[in-house]
């Protein structure tokens, strides 16, 4: 359970927990895309420094970093194999049939390695250094432009607020049936996956019912305070843009052609 | 089955938050087939003190003892389940963990988990159904068709039916109307005096602590203060004052009589026959 990143937001006051969740948002996406512009050894140093500022600046443990880094570690160490083993060219140090260890499968790897990591790592401080409903507010504001397609994007960012507002009453609530059918003899995580998977009824069913309940009595008490989806509605919380923002997206701007120069001068 | 904590200190973990110290060096003996009250205002540890005698808690330091198994940080996944079938545990809100397409199922879960045969937990189904005072149709019908006074006594029946020979309940008639806390109180006390059953109880409420209970476990941040008899408690205001608890209705008001009147009652009154009684035997002096 304690696995689970997202909506998990780390308090604190550093400087990334003051930008403005657009910028943040913005800045997260645009570093997705600037990782693949890594191709070289300067590059990919640039990178891994680039992360290292960010993580540091958010002023949160390093530990908080690897645990969002763990659920995906199978993914990650799959493809570091696939490209080890399969990928051909430069120096080849070991053939065994199908499968060589080259110079390029392993220099491939370690950008791939980087790109995965660093772009977990990074999305991870902004999650982490944002309010779940800063975020909302922060996406509802980006997709906008998608309401001239006729997506319903207010309705879609209320949905959103209201799941990540209840992933603790949840995690709550699924701590307390585990403990009452514990109480009852049951046993989780042990036996045949048949077993395992058999064992986890007792908790969801209680856990869909009761899910199902509060989802009707949020309803009630939404429409008793007046939310009507087809109305436009306006913010309690005031989105703002100012200068620390426009810095930051100039330091990603900067990174972009930091990376261009590199790619162009090697 | 002797219940016994021996400088139990537990730290409790939901998610990513720690409370530490929920519980700190607490030490206690509770005997067999007593009704015991745990009271204390929020956040005093109670809940995690029944959570320690059913190993969901396991102390971080010190042992309990339940009978002759012993819970200590180490203590390995089967002795708990042992430990889970002497004491039954009803939580708050019991009713959330109904899960079966029937009652009779449900009913059965407890049992079948600690290897009852399949004959054996149906008989039991029937013969808990109706201990909780409902009729044995209701065996067939879905949990969730059910009121929640229904529910509730469909869950504590789940419980009965594991065979516990200690009962830990957790504020289990928060939410009821009067008339069901009252029917659930009773069948507890009467379970407890016919049946041997001995009951912890967790509760906010005074009155339902000075009625039904014989002894009383006083904690405050978590430690316990005072466990002993209820009625030497409740003679005591000015540390029921320090440890925020209320007084019983009765008691207050032969607290405001004695005052007044300045005519001492011969006893401690903690329910409104008591009181009567009392009032009668002054009188008639």
């Amino acid at each position: 359970m304690n696995k689970l990143i997202l909506g998990r937001y780390f308090p604190g006051d550093s400087l990334i927990h003051q930008v403005d969740p657009r910028a943040k948002l913005i800045a997260g996406i645009a570093f997705i895309f600037i990782s693949f512009m890594a191709k070289n050894g300067q590059g990919l140093i640039l990178l891994w420094l680039f992360t290292f500022l960010v993580m540091s600046v958010t002023k949160i443990g390093f530990r908080a970093f690897f645990r969002g880094v763990r659920p995906l570690i199978w993914l990650i160490l799959f493809t570091l194999f696939l490209q080890i083993l399969f990928t051909a060219g430069g120096t080849i140090y070991f053939t065994w049939g199908p499968f060589k260890i080259s110079e390029f499968g392993l220099i491939n790897a370690l950008f791939i390695f980087s790109r995965f990591v660093t772009i977990i790592f990074v999305t991870t401080a902004v999650t982490l250094t944002t309010k779940p409903m800063e975020l909302t507010d922060g996406l509802n504001f980006l997709m906008r432009p998608l309401r001239f397609l006729h997506v319903p994007v207010d309705e879609l960012s209320v949905m959103l607020s209201i799941a990540l507002r209840f992933i603790p009453n949840l995690l709550d609530e699924t701590q307390r049936i585990m403990d009452a059918q514990k109480a009852r003899g049951a046993v989780f995580g042990e036996g045949s996956l048949f077993h395992q998977m058999k064992a986890l009824v007792p908790i969801f069913l209680p856990l869909f019912s009761g899910s199902l309940n509060r989802g009707e009595e949020l309803a009630n008490v939404m429409d008793v305070r007046g939310y009507r989806s087809e109305l436009p509605r306006s913010s309690f919380r005031q989105l703002n843009w100012g200068v620390k923002e426009t810095i930051c997206m100039l330091i990603m701007v900067l990174l972009i052609a930091a990376f261009a120069i590199l790619d162009l001068v090697s | 089955m002797q219940i016994k904590l021996n400088h139990v200190t537990a730290d409790y973990q939901l998610g990513s938050v720690r409370s530490p110290r929920v519980l700190q060096d607490v030490s206690l003996q509770i005997a067999p087939g007593t009704f015991t009250a745990v009271v204390g205002s929020t956040g005093a540890g109670k809940s995690s003190l029944l959570k320690v005698l059913n190993g969901l808690l396991l102390p971080k330091s010190g042992w309990a003892e339940i009978g002759d198994i012993k819970i200590n940080s180490k203590t390995s996944r089967k002795s708990l389940k042992a430990v889970r079938k002497i004491v039954g545990m009803v939580f708050q809100f019991p009713e959330s963990q109904l899960f079966a397409e029937t009652v009779e199922q449900d009913i059965s879960f407890g049992p079948l988990n600690f290897g009852a045969s399949r004959e054996a937990a149906h008989d039991l189904a029937i013969k808990m159904i109706r201990r909780v005072g409902l009729d044995e149709s209701i065996l067939q019908q879905s949990p969730f068709s059910l009121s929640g006074g229904q529910k509730r006594r469909v869950a504590i029946a789940g419980v009965l039916a594991q065979g516990p020979e200690v009962l830990a309940l957790d504020e289990p008639t928060a939410g009821l109307d009067p008339s069901g806390k009252r029917e659930l109180l009773s069948l507890l006390k009467q379970w407890n005096k016919s049946k041997r059953l001995t009951v912890i109880l967790v509760t906010h409420d005074m009155e339902t602590a000075a009625r039904y209970a014989d002894d009383a476990v006083v904690m405050d941040r978590g430690k316990v203060v005072y466990h002993g008899s209820v009625r030497s408690l409740f003679a005591d205001s000015e540390k029921l004052n320090r440890w925020q608890l209320d007084v019983p209705e009765a008691r207050r008001f032969q607290l405001k009589f004695e005052a007044v009147s300045g005519i001492r009652l011969p006893n401690v009154c903690l329910t409104e026959e008591e009181l009567a009684a009392a009032l009668i035997e002054v009188g008639r002096v």
